[in-house]
């Protein structure tokens, strides 16, 4: 498929030699190189040591695709890499991993990735070269440069810091720029305002029972979103019904979709809608702490609630909702903080929180994110201008791409034209690397020495989990070793690249850090309240200027593909967006009364015309929209960056004027018009939509369940118990009993499903604290080896992911609810799909499981058409992994080919691991030891597996939950899956 | 047919399986192109996977099962001809229960290749058969797709016997005419027949025998096949009135098919005085009364919808008429419960024209009976989440026209080889010679 040769050519012989050589090694398996598939397999003669074929080795590291730095377990299997896991103690996400952390893996396995050092030749080709070759280049070039060296990095870890700033400093007349686009600049200065600390502190989540957030998209991008779900869901999700959750926001984003209550604001009026809200607690007389010198008078609801474009009564009832029911938290970030009034919204949310008495007790500075020196969006124009002006001799580019994540107005790539020699040290073909005269590609994350120290406290190290796919080397060491070619390896340089890291570390020993993925200081509890804000807000101007003639236009960071780094991976693009649920794709969303009077329907392609330039995108209508206002994602249209993002959709960042705010920090938002252009254009995204005329409604097949907070615990009247009992189970709505092996053994004795032996394996899914995140999606596609199929077949209901995360809008009291049900096989008791297989290709397994044969199944699919859930998939083609993306199919799982149905199987590869291992320990199976994949990664821990057979396991607790309810469980088909209902707390009755 | 003789019926029967004029070997030709199309169709499809197809999820079964069905269905009118008709004397069917019969045969024939075509493993087809094997795999007696396999060919083999039983007399008649491969054929299918008065009555119990054994499987094998809808859980499938829903739709069709088949026999071969008013009008009873059967089902299907308060099944009959392909639902009414009433009139039913025009329409309707069921029931199934709508592609297209090729591929050799007429059952209703007829 690929052209990409896997790295060596390796003969069998030189290969075994090379097992053997590396089993000495202290390196151990995770450094094995495989050649290509020989054509027999041969046993390991002499295994390597530490290495059982079929168990896992796990490498404790850290994530890298976002600045959050979550903790990393990495399953590798003979030598590769095949799972990431959350590192479950790691305090930043405990076990949990987000979608983009997930696909890490395809980042490096990415078919388009680097593969040697290149440069460029005089006609302009790329030509493969030696490492040796290409620093000598580096080093000939910087040596011989007129002008200065400009050095752009990313958000990178201290250490690695340390080490590129020195090499700065021996190269100077030298200066580095770290361009991280989403770094909350204004979340930094507005809290030097507030509290006069320039940080990103605790939001702590988990403290909070009254959230309100303006704009920041906690639950998917917004600073760290797997420790703020966990954090929100336990305060917010589960059992726990303190929570309320208030989203301003112009644009339902996901975290927008979770709230109790969602508030379509105008686009930059966060700042004196929170305020406004603060002025109403001061004047009620419920005010806890300071204003920090803001002049609330001004911003009285009733002078702004037009401006901000709720009525004043709305704002005045969530005011005293806020100070009144216990520890409130209001963040401002996402698309409130990249607009005019970024920064004063982030001090305006900063003021509510202090006068509702959060300061100390939800916003905390006892631990902080570190993000090292991020550059603001000055440093970056400075630099651009430097570029500009012919100052500089050599670029140094590494893990940033300004020529795409920066505004295009900006300038960014026309000015680094004007640099003499160009290097890039990009893993991938970004869009900058394509302007460089000299690649130097960097290890991925996950074959890399390194450290992470974002939250105060937790100081996390990195290390290979595998030896280098492909002919990489590590920025660090590159650097390194051209300041000895350089003679200038002194200070930091001196020593490689692990010596300079293993001098840095602080953290105890080593090989404890190593074995525990860093070390991690207990998370504090805060202080108490008391605080507040410090001041620095009163010289500030709140007020949004007045709108223009044109329609607001929001930018936000996109879940999945983030600032676009994600868009090279196929998982990501082909998991759909969480909140429109469309794939492959990038569009303009506005709401459907606003593409009515433009004349537009889903999926037209239109222009979207704003000062700075213009970029074409389909249209994607829906009722999360603040009616007049336009917004695009981030993170596609890239002009490079591999087979997966190039050329798909548009970029964001081309229409974008590049202005900053007040405070200096870069604006996402502008305005646009929008004119048709008729372009034919696919628009695809899963769901019935299409079918129901762009609605998604459940229309009334209670899928979705929900019970008013008001409801809970209750005790039911006999009138209800009476009805469930008559209709046990089989009344719509009605809560079938959980036990489904009790009442077979009723029902019908004789039965399959009366008898289990030793295990009966269930699933409960609590739709309260499901976020709809989907990182269950891309943990399950990652461990099941299901196969990526792209666009056109998604067109086609041919997606193959096991797991769907069906959302369905409801509006009511004139907001609008969304609920997010994640939908897999439901494993039930008496199957529809196994009456109907002639071949017995699926049938029930003795631990209450649908097994599911592949190799037996002919391919009737009448398993799928008797399905009354509708979650098998089936092999329409014999599907690809492109070399080297193959290398990380799980070897415990038959991969699929064409004309096989295939579905959830409840990860029973993990099971049999499970058992097995408790028979090696000569135990029985306890409960905890399975853990599927999505349970695994879950951010909210809304999904719990385990044995109905164990009376006392969580989930034999959870199934008997009051909340509890079967999907369809009136067609009795005995599911094992439970979900939970979600529980509403909408809008109080005035 | 009082002019008749028994020199002239022979004559005249024989006469269609003369050696093919060029206009036959065109026809012929062009069929096969359109069956190598479909043959390049199928290939293409197992060698790239069943994506080629338009399915698409939750539409799981589309056109190919839509033509297994249709295809069963036009067989059963042959076998209602041949064996009910003949156990109820009714006397109109000797002109064309061969022509009927030899379509049931190429009927099954076709459609029993479609559950093949739509496997996802074709090559692995035999496992659905239940053979001893020393991994002790067995298939599941559950599934009513294993009941189509026994269905389906207890129908092929118990209806081509039939045939051949029927043919013996007549093949007999043409053996004495013929030479070359068209002797030796005729002599192996006539089984040493001379006519001799023990061989007729020999013939004639087993004859019967054959058409009380075939009797039941006009009722019981479309049952089975309606039972694989019906069986299932899903709304708009799950229902008790298929199996004679569908029974009478098969009939219904076949009929139409038979008629479809007769018009341009009867006027190529100048069959005028073999197929006349008689048997029009009796075709077109048989057609309005099934036609009645099928909107009565209609209406009680829909009836129930409503009545049942079933959600699920109250939306799927609502999209059926008003969703996105209503379109399809309204061609099936018009085909198969307007047009045919047609037939209430005596002077349509004796309209050889009208009633040919009648019968494609209700070859198309019962198609998109078919299709209505299988397709719209599908798509709108349980989960809101999945609904999507289905297209076929190209190449069920070219296989669904590749199978009326090989359909009529059988047929055209038929007409060409063997009597497509039962020469001696016209005969029987003859006046006998030298003989005159009782006052």
């Amino acid at each position: 498929m690929s052209e990409l040769e896997p790295p060596t050519s390796l003969k069998r012989r030189d290969f075994l030699k090379l097992v053997g050589v590396t089993s000495a090694a202290a390196a151990g398996a995770g450094c094995l190189e495989f050649p290509p598939p020989p054509p027999r397999l041969y046993p390991y003669v002499t295994p390597p040591e530490n290495v059982i074929p079929g168990v896992a080795t796990y490498y404790a590291t850290t994530c890298r695709e976002c600045p959050a730095g979550c903790g990393l377990y990495v399953k590798t299997r003979e030598g590769r890499a095949i799972k990431l896991e959350g590192n479950p103690n790691h305090p930043v996400n405990q076990g949990s991993l987000c979608a983009r952390g997930q696909a890490g893996l395809q980042g490096l396995y990415n078919p388009d990735r680097f593969t040697a050092p290149m440069v460029r030749l005089d006609d302009g080709t790329m030509k493969k070269t030696s490492w040796d070759a290409a620093l000598g280049i580096l080093a000939d070039k910087l040596k011989a440069r007129t002008g200065a060296v400009q050095f752009w990095t990313g958000q990178e870890s201290r250490t690695r810091e340390t080490a590129y700033d020195a090499f700065v400093a021996a190269l100077a007349p030298a200066s580095r720029v770290a361009w991280e686009p989403f770094s909350w600049e204004a979340v930094r200065e507005g809290n030097r305002l507030s509290f006069g600390k320039p940080e990103i502190p605790t939001y702590d989540f988990a403290a909070a029972t009254t959230v309100f957030t303006f704009g920041a998209d906690f639950l998917e991008t917004w600073i760290s979103p797997t420790q703020f779900a966990r954090g929100f869901a336990q305060t917010h999700g589960g059992d726990s019904s303190k929570g309320r959750m208030v989203a301003f926001e112009p644009r339902m984003s996901l975290t927008g979709s979770n709230a109790d209550e969602w508030v379509a604001i105008l686009p930059g009026t966060e700042a004196i809608a929170a305020l406004a809200m603060a002025a109403e607690i001061v004047s009620a007389g419920l005010a806890k702490g300071g204003t920090g010198g803001v002049d609330l008078s001004k911003y009285a609801a009733d002078t702004v609630a037009a401006q901000v474009g709720v009525s004043a009564d709305v704002l005045k009832r969530l005011a005293r909702e806020f100070a009144s029911n216990g520890p409130a938290l209001a963040v401002a970030g996402g698309i409130a903080s990249q607009g005019a009034k970024g920064t004063e919204a982030v001090v305006a949310a900063n003021v509510l929180t202090s006068v509702a008495g959060g300061v100390g007790t939800t916003i905390r500075f006892d631990r902080t994110l570190d993000l090292g020196t991020v550059s603001g969006a000055r440093d970056v124009q400075k630099a651009i201008a430097e570029l500009n002006g012919g100052g500089v001799g050599v670029l140094l580019v590494h893990g940033t791409d300004p020529a795409y994540s920066l505004p295009k107005a900006m300038g960014f790539a026309e000015a680094a034209k004007k640099a003499a020699f160009r290097v890039s040290f990009s893993s991938y073909p970004d869009d900058t690397s394509q302007l460089c005269d000299l690649i130097l590609p960097d290890h991925h994350p996950l074959e890399s020495w390194g450290d992470h120290r974002g939250w105060t406290g937790i100081a996390s190290l990195m290390q290979p989990a595998m030896r280098p796919v492909f002919d990489t080397m590590s920025t660090p060491e590159a650097l390194q070793k051209t300041a000895v070619k350089l003679g200038k390896a002194q200070g930091a340089l001196a020593k490689d690249w692990l010596a300079q890291l293993k001098g840095a570390w602080s953290g105890g020993s080593w090989d404890e850090g190593l074995k525990n993925g860093g070390t991690f200081a207990a998370m504090g509890t805060g202080g108490g309240g008391g605080g507040g804000v410090s001041g620095g807000g009163g010289a500030l101007d709140f007020m949004p200027a007045p709108a223009g003639g044109d329609m607001p236009l929001i930018v936000y960071a996109s879940p999945n593909m983030y600032d676009g780094r994600g868009a090279n991976r196929p998982w990501l693009q082909e998991l759909p967006d969480p909140v429109t649920k469309v794939v492959w794709d990038h569009w303009v969303e506005m709401h459907p009364d606003t593409a009515r009077k433009l004349g537009l329907t889903r999926g037209d392609h239109v222009a979207v015309k704003t000062p700075a330039g213009t970029l074409e995108a389909p249209v994607y209508d829906y009722i999360g929209m603040r009616p007049g206002v336009l917004a695009l994602g981030t993170g596609q249209g890239h002009v490079e960056f591999g087979q997966y993002a190039r050329g798909r959709g548009a970029n964001a960042m081309t229409v974008l004027p590049g202005t900053l705010d007040s405070q200096g920090a870069l604006i996402y938002q502008t305005t646009a018009s929008i004119t048709k252009t008729g372009k034919p254009h696919k628009l695809v995204y899963v769901g019935g939509d299409r079918y129901q005329g762009g609605q998604s409604r459940q229309m009334g097949r209670g899928i979705a369940q929900s019970i008013p907070l008001t409801e809970v615990g209750k005790p039911k009247s006999a009138e209800e118990k009476h009805e469930e009992a008559m209709h046990e189970p089989g009344f719509k709505g009605a809560i079938v009993p959980p036990d489904p092996i009790a009442h077979a053994a009723k029902e019908a004795p004789n039965s399959a499903y009366a008898h289990h032996a030793n295990h009966k394996w269930a699933m409960a899914i609590d739709l309260n604290s499901c976020t709809g995140c989907q990182a269950c999606i891309t943990a399950c596609s990652a461990e099941n080896n299901v196969a990526v199929v792209g666009k056109e077949q998604i067109a086609r209901g041919r997606e193959l992911m096991w797991i769907r995360l069906e959302r369905y809008y409801d509006e009511k009291d004139g907001t609008v609810a969304v609920s997010h049900v994640p939908m897999m096989c439901q494993q039930c008791g008496a199957a529809p799909c196994e009456s109907v297989c002639p071949v017995y290709a699926t049938y029930h397994n003795p631990e209450g499981l649908n097994a599911m044969i592949y190799n037996r199944c002919v391919g009737t699919r009448y398993c799928s058409n008797n399905c009354p859930y509708k979650v098998r998939a089936f092999n329409w083609y014999s599907y690809k992994f492109p070399a080297p993306l193959n290398w990380q199919l799980n070897p415990d799982v038959t991969v699929r080919d064409k004309g096989v149905m295939e579905k959830c199987t409840f990860c029973i590869q993990r099971i049999r691991v499970a058992k097995d291992t408790a028979k090696d320990e000569a135990r029985k199976v306890k409960d905890g030891d399975v853990v599927t994949a999505c349970a695994q990664t879950c951010p909210s821990k809304a999904i719990v597996f385990g044995d109905l057979m164990d009376p006392t396991s969580e989930i034999s607790k959870r199934v008997h939950s009051e909340r509890g309810y079967k999907v369809l469980g009136d067609l009795n088909t005995y599911p094992s899956v439970t979900y939970l209902k979600k529980v509403t707390r909408g809008v109080p009755a005035a | 047919m009082a002019k008749l003789t028994y020199a002239k019926v022979n004559q005249d029967i024989l006469r269609m399986i003369r050696p093919p004029t060029s206009a036959w070997g065109i026809l012929f030709l062009a069929d096969l192109m359109v069956l190598g199309f479909g043959l390049l169709c199928f290939a293409w499809q197992v060698r790239t996977g069943l994506g080629v197809a338009g399915y698409t999820r939750p539409v799981m079964w589309a056109t190919y099962i839509t033509d297994f069905v249709f295809w069963v269905g036009i067989g059963h009118a042959g076998t209602l001809i041949s064996a009910v008709l003949f156990l109820f004397r009714a006397r109109f069917r000797n002109s064309i229960y061969r022509t009927a019969e030899g379509m049931t045969v190429f009927a099954v024939m076709t459609a029993g290749l479609f559950p093949l075509i739509h496997l996802g493993r074709v090559w692995f087809f035999y496992w659905l058969i239940p053979y001893p094997n020393q991994r002790q795999l067995w298939t599941n007696f559950r599934s009513p797709l294993e009941w189509d396999v026994f269905a389906v060919s207890t129908y092929l083999t118990i209806s081509s016997v039939f045939f051949i039983v029927g043919l013996i007399p007549d093949v007999a008649v043409a053996r004495e005419h013929a030479v070359g491969i068209r002797k030796k054929l005729y002599t192996l299918l006539s089984f040493n027949w001379r006519g001799t008065d023990r061989q007729w009555k020999h013939y004639n119990n087993a004859y019967t025998y054959f058409a009380a054994l075939a009797t039941p499987l006009v009722f019981s094998v479309h049952s089975v096949v309606s039972w694989d809808f019906a069986m299932s859980i899903n709304p708009g499938w799950h229902s008790t009135i298929f199996a004679p829903y569908f029974v009478a739709g098969a009939i219904f069709s076949g009929i139409a098919m038979v008629i479809t088949l007769m018009v341009p026999m009867r006027k190529i071969f100048h069959l005028e005085d073999y197929l006349g008013d008689w048997h029009f009008d009796s075709m077109g009873k048989i057609l309005l009364f099934t036609s009645l059967i099928v909107t009565y089902a209609y209406a009680v299907e829909m009836f129930m919808a409503w009545y049942g308060g079933n959600p699920y099944e109250k939306s799927v009959f609502w999209d059926r008429a008003f969703g996105p392909m209503g379109w399809a639902y309204w061609i099936m009414v018009l085909c198969n419960c307007l047009i045919p009433l047609l037939c209430i009139k005596k002077s349509v039913r004796t309209s050889i024209p009208a009633m040919f025009v009648i019968s494609i329409f209700v070859n198309i309707g019962m198609w998109f009976e078919r299709f209505v069921i299988i397709v719209q029931s599908l798509s709108h199934s349980f989960p809101v989440f999945t609904w999507k709508l289905y297209a076929p592609t190209w190449v069920e297209l070219g296989i669904t026209a590749g199978s009326f090729a090989w359909f009529f591929m059988f047929f055209l050799l038929f007409v060409k080889f063997l009597p497509a007429m039962a020469i001696a059952e016209i005969k029987e209703i003859l006046q006998t010679p030298l003989k005159k007829r009782a006052a």
